[in-house]
């Protein structure tokens, strides 16, 4: 595949790396509006925005891992394909 | 994204991101100091500085993470994306409980990554469009 359309197979690894990158920081970004908005509704402040935060992370982290496990297997069915 | 293993405009345009966010954050810094005061800037300039580092980290150690053996790329990877937790965490926490007023500064400066990526995502696909045709 890569071998037929070498500028297709790149922008698919750009795209791949990217969705990678935007994982993260956009889970800690949801993680921690529905934190802060919590916390000034319930008045808990900084507890829920903290959990939150971590619960955030801990997604991005996760959807990181398997991301990069798929990529992982794909460059490797890349290699076999080779 | 290594010398050994990309093509130049890939290099490119993973080596442009950084600079695209930092000056995304500079310009919203800018913007924030003006509308509202001084240290809401430096707050939203230090998101970009950290979601900046962060990608710069993440670039460097995802090239290296598959560029190793299976078996050595977990470990590493593990390592790496531990690190990445404990020091995100850390910097979030401290925003959290000595600033929590300037949270939304700093998270807008963080933000800056999703824009920039998209930016890159609508040039990648008008120039995929291009090469179709």
């Amino acid at each position: 595949m890569a071998a037929q359309n070498p500028g297709r197979s790149n922008f698919q690894k750009i795209a791949a790396l990217s969705s990678l990158g935007l994982l993260l920081p956009s889970s800690i970004i949801i993680g921690l509006f529905m934190g802060y908005w919590l916390d000034k509704l319930l008045g808990t402040r900084p507890w829920l925005t903290l959990t939150f935060l971590i619960l955030g992370i801990m997604s991005g982290f996760l959807g990181l891992f398997r991301g990069l496990k798929k990529l992982n297997i794909e460059s490797e069915d890349d290699g076999d394909e080779r | 994204m290594t010398a050994t293993s990309a093509d130049p405009l890939e290099e490119r345009i993973l080596a442009r991101i950084p600079w695209e966010i930092l000056a995304l954050a500079v310009l919203l810094a800018l913007g924030a100091g003006f509308l509202f005061d001084f240290r809401t800037g430096l707050f939203v300039l230090a998101g970009g500085a950290v979601a900046t580092a962060g990608f710069i980290g993440m670039q460097s150690g995802l090239s290296r993470v598959l560029l190793k053996p299976k078996s050595k790329a977990l470990r590493s990877g593990l390592g790496l994306f531990g690190l990445r937790l404990v020091l995100l965490l850390l910097i979030f926490s401290i925003i959290i409980l000595t600033y929590p007023g300037k949270l939304p500064a700093f998270v807008a400066g963080f933000s800056t990554v999703i824009p920039v990526f998209l930016m890159e995502a609508v040039r990648a696909i008008s120039r995929t469009r291009a090469w179709k045709s």
